[in-house]
């Protein structure tokens, strides 16, 4: 069955929460209008990227009304959009929703924050500490979110892969290092790779949605894509440009993949438990756990 | 039943004098050693915030190693020299006086005539630049670094000409308010008649800040502590009594002049950028000069 799935790269406003709400609904309404099924916005989309302490300004709850009515703009579909979220607790995340129809699905809170180089991001959110996948209906299933530098951790989008990701949803508001330039294009080329080896080793589909725009020194290389299990591009946004690209997943694509390639069903989820208990012991100077004892 | 308690309030940003003193004394002499200089140059206007850095300075370094320049111009105060005089007599310090006068004319006459706002402010800006670079230019005769002089309530207001009279290579008092200041300059021993008086720019006859910004410095203080330093909204400033035009207007005057207060974005286009992924403390090993 066809899946369409519509990339929102936009350029955020910084700060100014109501102007995005008001371009995302925009974006959400032209998508439908293109049949898109899901429509994926950046990292931060509805806030800006370089907030500082503009993080508890903007911040919102997850079941705040407003993204609710942006979601209802484009009913039956659904609509992953990043923004930063203030928990009951007071904790602030960089949160990806997933919406569908004013209600909130799922969300996932930005793992891996870099805080290195001339990204700061630890000094001004909290990290989540959940790594889980959301089942979204037929004929999807079930969807990974994961938020830009968490995809450089091959464990996430992996983890979501064995845990029955159909697509995996990456949400990024990725920095331009020096643009233009043979070291610039390598930086491009990176995330180009591993959008393709996840594919290919998680035999699962990825939407890659990176935003454009300048904030302070910075600027957003865009270049947004859609893959398809076993790493074939099937859509691209051009770089540093606004663009909405829609393209179209098969899921029987999927189903033949994982029968050509059946390495995720073979993955030795328990060995691997194993070995990474050991690990985790021997980092911490422990004993190492009973069951790795005994074989050793 | 709880107790009833009593409206909130937002008092002025309290200040415990003798040890702001003794840290910004530690912080001077720390700045220069690292630096690898001796000497201070503080322009000296004969108001309160300039006296204090000088009182600081001379507490500081003594009064050999500090240079106090006033620097009038022909619509200044005489009042305005009497007071500046009065502090560099107090400190024992060296003096010189430069009347900015004779190169200021020439921009003014390209700036032309007129009493409108927008040119009162060019001519305030010229004034302030020309005394930073009278500043510069005495800091190296002297061997010495720029004490700035600006403080806290006129750094958030962006109330200050940027490379004028914000041009620095320190701000000994740049984290204190103005009603603070004042604590802080009586405990320097600073001339009673100096803290009194109505805190002015002294660019044009008359001028007093308070009449430029359309309120009290301890109204402004109160509101800036509240939202600043509190992180208080808007609405809860209201509540506890302050006046929400005022406080409207502060809030966003704060974040107008944002860029003041920072060095302007570079544009990245490399590996590493000065300010963004090129990041060092200004001083540092190796900063020191002639190390």
């Amino acid at each position: 069955m066809e899946v369409r799935v519509a990339l929102a790269q936009v350029a955020p406003y910084l700060g100014e929460v109501a102007a995005n709400l008001e371009m995302a609904a925009e974006r959400v309404r032209a998508s439908a209008a293109q049949g898109a099924d899901l429509v994926v916005f950046p990292e931060l989309a509805l806030t800006g990227y370089l907030l500082s302490d503009l993080v508890p300004e903007v911040a919102m709850p997850a079941t705040d009304p407003r993204l609710a009515a942006m979601s209802r703009e484009a009913p039956g579909r659904l609509v992953a959009i990043g923004f930063v979220e203030e928990t009951a607790e007071h904790r602030y995340a960089n949160t990806a929703a997933l919406l569908r129809d004013g209600e909130l699905v799922g969300l996932h809170r930005k793992v891996y924050l870099p805080t290195y180089g001339m990204f700061d991001e630890g000094r001004f959110t909290r990290p989540g500490d959940r790594i889980r996948t959301i089942e979204v209906g037929e004929p999807l299933g079930r969807v990974g979110l994961s938020i830009c530098e968490d995809f450089w951790h091959p464990s996430l989008p992996l983890l979501q892969a064995q845990d029955g990701a159909a697509l995996l949803v990456n949400l990024a508001a990725g920095p331009a290092r020096a643009p233009g330039s043979a070291a610039g294009l390598a930086a491009i080329a990176g995330w180009h790779k591993m959008q393709e080896t996840y594919a290919l080793l998680g035999t699962v589909a990825v939407a890659f949605c990176n935003r454009v725009g300048n904030e302070e020194g910075l600027t957003f290389w865009g270049g947004s894509r859609l893959i398809g299990p076993g790493g074939a591009v099937i859509a691209e946004a051009p770089l540093y440009e606004e663009a909405l690209v829609v393209g179209s997943l098969d899921t029987d694509d999927l189903r033949m993949q994982r029968y050509q390639l059946p390495i995720l069903a073979d993955e030795r989820l328990e060995l691997t438990r194993r070995e990474l208990d050991r690990i985790i012991a021997e980092r911490a100077a422990l004993e190492p756990p009973a069951e790795a004892a005994a074989e050793g | 039943m709880s107790p009833v308690s009593a409206p909130e309030t937002a008092p002025l940003p309290q200040v415990n004098a003798p040890e702001v003193v003794s840290v910004i004394i530690g912080f001077i002499r720390r700045q220069l050693e690292q630096t690898g200089f001796e000497r201070l140059v503080v322009g000296v206007s004969g108001g309160v915030d300039s006296a204090t850095v000088a009182y600081l300075a001379v507490r500081a370094l003594g009064p050999a190693d500090v240079l106090a320049v006033r620097m009038p111009f022909r619509s200044s105060a005489a009042e305005s020299e009497t007071d500046a005089l009065r502090v560099v007599e107090a400190l024992g310090c060296d003096s010189q006086r430069v009347d900015i006068t004779p190169m200021a004319e020439p921009m003014l006459t390209l700036i032309g005539d007129g009493d409108e706002t927008d040119v009162r402010v060019r001519r305030g800006n010229v004034l302030a630049r020309l005394r930073m670079i009278v500043l510069y230019d005495r800091s190296a005769a002297f061997d010495a670094l720029v004490c700035g002089t600006s403080n806290k309530t006129e750094a958030l207001l962006g109330y200050g000409t940027v490379h004028g009279d914000m041009a620095a290579a320190i701000q000994p008092i740049g984290d204190l308010y103005k009603s603070q200041l004042r604590a802080v300059a009586t405990e320097l021993g600073v001339a009673p008649e100096i803290v009194a008086k109505p805190p002015s720019a002294d660019l044009w006859p008359g001028q007093t800040d308070e009449g430029e910004l359309g309120a009290t410095y301890d109204d402004l203080d109160r509101i800036l502590y509240a939202l600043v330093d509190r992180r208080w909204s808007v609405e809860r400033c209201v509540g506890a009594g302050l006046d929400g035009a005022l406080v409207r207007w502060t809030a966003e005057r704060v974040a107008r002049y944002e860029f003041k207060r920072q060095t302007p974005p570079v544009a990245k286009v490399s590996l590493r950028t000065p300010g963004i992924d090129h990041l060092y403390p200004r001083r540092r090993p190796g900063s020191r000069r002639g190390a």
